[in-house]
């Protein structure tokens, strides 16, 4: 599990903002996003539960709740452990669903 | 290289085809099968995955109803693998040859073959003084140096070689033969070394001239080297051959009652030095010149674990303190001494005499005893001598 450190708040921001919304819980499913990073060149993924559509042009993967799609060409599967996996190729376009809600939109 | 990373080497490169290949991705990444390079290909896909996940794979893709082909494999391979998590093995086994071949240069044993205890005391007291023992580091040079050395010692052995391997010196040796080579142009004649009756005669060559019974006198002709035939002419044979004699003789031999002798004096001192693998330590103090006067006795004891040799052993030099003292001799002592010193003289003169009678008359003088011996024995008597010409027989 990550650990994030708290970050320092710079003391113009928290000026105009409500002292209460600090103490307000993060939006539903805020933890349950879906993470991407970009690794030289590759998108690494870290929660990937199955590999549902796997071909050059197209990689649909299933992240819990949600639903990633690559597009692009030469797509391939650069590594997979566990539920880390990094893609790598040419890749157009993502796409993220929500898993039970249908089509939510893409990047 | 981490072991890890090392088993990693060893990859397989697999292809997957089959109704919804990519089931068995989720599947072997939740086993914690690690896959890699995974590209799709028309009915399937291609991936490389570590040589030890190959078995659970094919588990998998065999409860998924899924085809599954080794396309190419590389690595090190399992033995490699297995042997890279136990590097002792490795390094024990080079560790071992290293170890064979460096000390096998060594001594480890001496084989003296054949040879008695003092004869093998005689060759390593040699071969110490080569600088060869136990722990010594021979070299080509030095074996043939060593072997010439000991062929050059005539009175050890009739023939000696020195033969290394494996760290065994063998020392092969024949006993030395002692031969006689006579002289067949020199006319020799058989004369009694002493008044004599003859008892015996064993004349191998020559002319007897004497008859047992006889009695004959020193410088008496025994065997002659040439006789006459019918004809007068001379006969030439060299005399060779023993003439059993009784001889009647006396000795006479003076023991002092006080007579300077070298004796130990019961102090010793020991030093030891450990030979091993071609170096030298001193174990104790040095005793070399504690005395002034020492008799200095070494010996060896070859270093051994149980019954296997090792490349080592330990001097010991015993030194033990002598010095000279004045003895007293008492009478009966002295007589003693005496007596001893006549037998010496009759067996020097006559090595094989049997004695047949003996008497001894003691006299007494201040300062010691005089021995007069007199001895009727049987000997040898024939003593080699240039022939002389016969005359010849009237006619």
């Amino acid at each position: 599990m990550k650990r994030y450190r708290p970050r320092s708040v710079s003391h113009k921001k928290t000026v105009g903002m409500p002292v209460k919304s600090l103490f307000e819980q993060p939006s539903e499913g805020f933890y349950r996003l879906p993470e991407l990073q970009i690794r030289a060149g590759c998108i690494l993924t870290d929660g990937c539960r199955r590999v549902l559509d796997f071909s050059p042009e197209k990689l649909c993967l299933d992240m819990g709740h949600f639903l990633i799609t690559f597009y692009g060409a030469q797509l391939r599967i650069e590594s997979l452990s566990g539920r880390r996996l990094s893609v790598a190729g040419k890749i157009q376009r993502i796409d993220f669903a929500r898993k039970w809600e249908g089509q939510d939109g893409s990047a | 290289m981490a072991r890890r990373e090392f088993r990693s080497l060893d990859r397989v490169c697999i292809s997957v085809t089959g109704e919804q290949a990519q089931r068995l991705l989720s599947a072997a990444a939740s086993s914690g099968i690690r896959l890699s390079k995974i590209q799709s290909s028309d009915d399937g896909y291609t991936a490389i995955l570590p040589g030890r996940d190959w078995r659970r794979v094919a588990g998998l893709a065999e409860k998924y109803g899924l085809r599954l082909s080794m396309l190419q494999t590389e690595g090190p391979g399992g033995l490699v693998a297995k042997l890279w998590q136990r590097p002792g093995l490795v390094l024990g086994a080079i560790l071992f040859f290293l170890m064979v071949h460096i000390l096998s240069g060594f001594v480890w044993t001496i084989d003296f073959g054949t040879l008695d205890g003092e004869q093998a005391e005689t060759v390593r007291a040699f071969l110490n003084a080569q600088g060869i023992r136990e722990g010594t580091r021979i070299t080509q040079e030095l074996l043939v140096q060593t072997g010439r050395a000991l062929e050059a010692q005539p009175e050890l052995f009739g023939w000696a070689s020195l033969h290394f391997s494996g760290g065994c010196l063998f020392v092969e040796s024949t006993p030395m033969q002692q031969q006689q080579i006579r002289q067949p142009e020199e006319q020799t004649a058989l004369y009694a070394s002493a008044d004599a009756e003859i008892v015996l005669i064993e004349v191998e060559s020559g002319f007897t001239q004497v008859v047992p019974g006889q009695l004959v006198a020193k410088g008496q002709l025994l065997a002659a080297a040439e006789r006459f035939d019918r004809d007068g002419n001379s006969v030439l044979q060299s005399a060779s051959g023993s003439v059993l004699g009784r001889v009647r003789a006396e000795y006479t031999a003076q023991q002092a009652y006080e007579q300077t002798a070298t004796l130990l004096t019961g102090r010793t001192a020991d030093s030891r030095v450990l030979y091993l693998l071609g170096m030298e330590f001193p174990l104790g103090e040095d005793t070399e010149g504690v005395f002034a006067h020492a008799a200095v006795q070494e010996s060896w004891t070859p270093l051994a674990l149980g019954r296997i040799a090792l490349p080592g052993c330990i001097c010991t030099r015993e030194s033990r303190e002598q010095s000279d003292e004045v003895l007293q001799y008492s009478q009966e002592a002295a007589q003693a001494m005496a007596k001893r010193a006549c037998m010496q003289q009759l067996l020097a003169q006559y090595p094989d005499a049997r004695i047949e009678q003996q008497s001894f008359d003691y006299t007494a003088e201040p300062n010691g005893v005089t021995c007069r011996a007199s001895f009727v024995f049987c000997a040898d008597i024939a003593e080699a001598g240039a022939a002389q010409p016969l005359d010849p027989p009237q006619a």
